[in-house]
């Protein structure tokens, strides 16, 4: 017993006099080498860091490394890129070919300083996709009336317009429409189109697709109606897609139907005591309050209607007409162009631009604090610019602008007046004219017809930087007859 | 000290191994039971009672109805057909002429069958509920299985009560008549809207007159289409509540 004692006291009094000796201060506070990636995408989190890339395309990253003491050295440095948890190289560059599978896969860039072992990580995701996931998008229609798809992607370099199939879906016969909405995954770099498709003689006249796969997503056809399916035939003359939801707004056999999640609903204002009659280009433009407010061209009574929505309170019910409002009286004689909703002064209005002989005509719905239509105001009247020949037109809700095409150019003016200033004009070694346009995302989609030419491409596609106005493709000649187009770039 | 510690690991040994007196499952005997599968979530496989009303069938025209029964054994099954044996429980309320109610036997060769109760819609339903209460009971053929299941209790009536979601949709259906719910769920039916579940994201149809969506109510269009039907068909057909035409006709708002 002493023994142990005494054995633990000797170990006490070692640690006592050991934490009692003296601190020399001879640590070895030397400057270490700090390894930094820069060239890539930048952003604090890995969602901010996603590399697109088309499938069977190839990735080329070549990112800058420098230590803070060994500068552009990388002899002490080893690198290494994993992607999908293997390991793909071990150069400072990657050359990565997209050849196994779809997805967004993740994705290290290592590099180690073999003088101190420490490592820097470089984290991204490589999210390969459909090439037309992004891009610029032409409905078309063939000599038979065939409704074809071209897409071009903004993924791959050097892209040009190729006839796109949607797997396990014929399109049909006399296209409308197409557009869409931008969809967003976990960032703001990371989305995709959702493209709406409206063709009147179809099995699926109207159908949406996710262009990450290509696949649709919503397929609207005669079963798809909530009413009594034996007296509907679903053969639409027009096709509108809301701008902010996934709403679309369609005519068919006169009557106005809302599209929604599947379902086509009754025909809206169904106890219309004047029986309305929408024509083909009769639908006014929606913008963010297009559950509340509707508005068209009837082509029975020759005049707008005016409906919202203020009986049922219902999103979309539109029950309600403000005839006394918009008379036949004022438009008699007038052929609807274009219109649109808008905001102005903190409170909604519709836009509507006629035409009547050569004479353009603008007026504006005005509402009141309670949201009730009050009155319409003619704004202005001028002659059709250019050519007299008008061949598409609409309203930008955003800056309040009307745009308006004629054979070989483009004009706009403010909602105040008409005074169309020209905008952009055809190049002048082109023969053909301008179908269709339209802007979105910064740029501006022109879509021409070349009547003259030969072959059976006769539309040719015109792209332009808005802000810039420098025109950023030509593609002459690479699509049937252009119908309509979509920008999802 | 050691010695002790040895001593206790040899009783424990000992006691562990002590041979206990298990109860077999006696083959000779066979067990029987209600079968009827509990829909709710809860810890029984079956349930103990069974509601049916004519006023809820999406067949309004339905004059009788069959509620099945199965009847379960536990045990071998047998080479004929076995009788079992139940009462009706004192506590039964019910019409006599109005209700039928199959033989019980087990078929042979089996270990379930089904016990038919036969339902004639009559005037009384539209007050009151028939109730029945069948209490299974021990005979040469059978014992008794699952306690739970031992009696099953059938309640059915001819009443329509306003369901639980109508408070949350009154401002789109109005008060409740029996009239319009009957026809909402001839209108929505199981099958008709496909939209997926909007919160679990379960594929379609999962909504209808009897799981109506909840929440925000507006995310939910397709209902809102089919609801227009119903709105409509009040606006075009005279109906009035119980047919009492001194009433004002039934509009939805």
């Amino acid at each position: 017993m002493y023994r142990q004692i005494i054995i633990i006291l000797s170990i006490v009094v070692f640690l006592l006099f050991n934490r009692c000796s003296k601190e020399l201060g001879n640590y070895k506070y030397g400057e270490l080498n700090e390894v930094n990636i820069s060239g890539l995408l930048a952003g604090d989190h890995d969602t901010d860091r996603i590399f697109n890339l088309p499938f069977k395309g190839t990735l080329e990253l070549n990112p800058t490394v420098e230590g803070t003491l060994s500068g552009a050295d990388h002899k002490k440095l080893t690198f290494e890129w994993k992607i999908d948890d293997k390991i793909i190289s071990n150069t400072l560059d990657l050359k990565f070919t997209a050849n196994e599978k779809y997805g967004k896969l993740p994705g290290e860039f290592i590099v180690t300083d073999n003088e101190t072992g420490f490592k820097k990580y470089y984290h991204f995701f490589i999210n390969i996709v459909n090439p037309f996931k992004l891009g610029y998008y032409v409905l078309a229609k063939n000599a038979d009336d065939e409704a074809i798809l071209y897409c071009k992607s903004t993924l791959v370099k050097e892209s040009v317009f190729e006839k796109v199939l949607i797997p396990n879906m014929v399109l049909g016969k006399n296209p409308l429409t197409i557009g869409g909405v931008r969809e967003y995954g976990n960032s703001s770099t990371d989305y995709y189109n959702k493209l709406i498709f409206g063709i009147r003689n179809s099995a699926n006249p109207v159908f949406m697709i996710d262009t990450r796969e290509f696949l649709p997503i919503l397929v609207y056809n005669n079963e798809a109606y909530v009413g009594d399916k034996t007296n509907f035939n679903f053969q639409p003359t027009e096709v509108m897609i809301d701008s902010f939801f996934p709403v679309i707004y369609v005519v068919n056999d006169g009557k106005i139907h809302i599209l929604q999640k599947g379902g086509i609903d009754l025909p809206i204002f169904s106890k219309d005591p004047n029986h309305y009659s929408a024509g083909f280009g009769s639908l006014v433009k929606t913008n963010s309050s297009g559950h509340r407010f509707l508005s068209f061209y009837d082509t029975k009574n020759k005049t707008m209607r005016l409906l919202d929505n203020s009986i049922s309170n219902i999103s979309y019910d539109f029950t309600k007409s403000y005839d006394q409002i918009v008379e036949p009286s004022l438009f008699k004689n007038q052929k609807f162009i274009t219109g649109c909703q808008t905001n102005l002064d903190g409170n909604v209005k519709m836009m509507y631009l006629m035409l009547e002989g050569q004479t353009l005509k603008s007026y504006k719905v005005n509402y009141d604090s309670k949201r009730i239509p009050t009155d319409v105001v003619k704004l202005a009247e001028n002659a059709i610019p250019g050519d007299g020949i008008v061949t598409s037109a609409y309203y930008d809700f955003m800056s309040n602008f009307w745009y308006l095409s004629t054979s070989r150019a483009i004009f706009r003016a403010s909602h105040l007046g008409l005074e169309f200033q020209p905008y952009v004009e055809l190049p002048q070694d082109f023969t053909g004219t301008i179908k269709k346009f339209k802007i979105m995302n910064n740029r501006l989609m022109i879509g021409a017809y070349d009547e003259g030419f030969a072959g059976d491409k006769k539309s040719s596609v015109f792209l332009y930087n808005i802000n810039t106005m420098q025109l950023i493709f030509r593609d002459e000649h690479v699509t049937e007859e252009i119908i309509d187009l979509h920008i999802g770039n | 000290m050691k010695t002790l510690l040895t001593l206790m690991l040899f009783v424990a040994l000992i006691i562990g191994c002590k041979q206990d007196n298990l109860l077999g499952f006696d083959t000779a005997k066979s067990y029987i039971y209600f079968a009827y599968a509990e829909k709710k979530n809860t810890v029984e496989n079956y349930t103990d009672s069974i509601f049916y009303s004519f006023a809820m069938d999406e067949d309004l025209t339905l004059q009788e109805k069959e509620i099945k029964i199965p009847v379960r054994i536990a045990g071998l099954s047998s080479s004929m057909d076995r009788t079992y044996k139940y009462v009706i429980d004192e506590s039964s309320k019910y019409d006599p002429t109005a209700v039928r109610i199959s033989n019980p036997v087990i078929s042979a060769n089996k270990f379930e069958d089904t016990l038919r109760i036969h339902f004639k819609r009559v005037p009384s339903m539209l007050e009151t509920d028939m109730e029945i209460k069948l209490n299974l009971e021990l005979n040469d053929q059978f014992h008794l299985g699952n306690t739970f299941n031992n009696s099953i209790k059938i309640v059915c009536n001819d009443v329509l009560n306003a369901p639980s979601w109508w408070v949350g949709w009154q401002k789109y259906f109005g008060p409740f008549y029996k009239e319009v719910f009957q026809k909402w769920m001839q209108i929505y039916y199981l099958g008709v809207d496909k939209s997926p579940d909007l919160y679990e994201g379960t594929p379609g149809p999962v909504y209808y007159w009897n799981n109506m969506p909840t929440g925000l109510l507006s995310s939910f269009p397709i209902t809102f289409m089919y609801l227009k039907l119903l709105k409509n068909y009040f606006e075009e057909n005279v109906v009035y509540p119980n047919g009492d035409n001194t009433k004002d006709r039934i509009l939805l708002p």
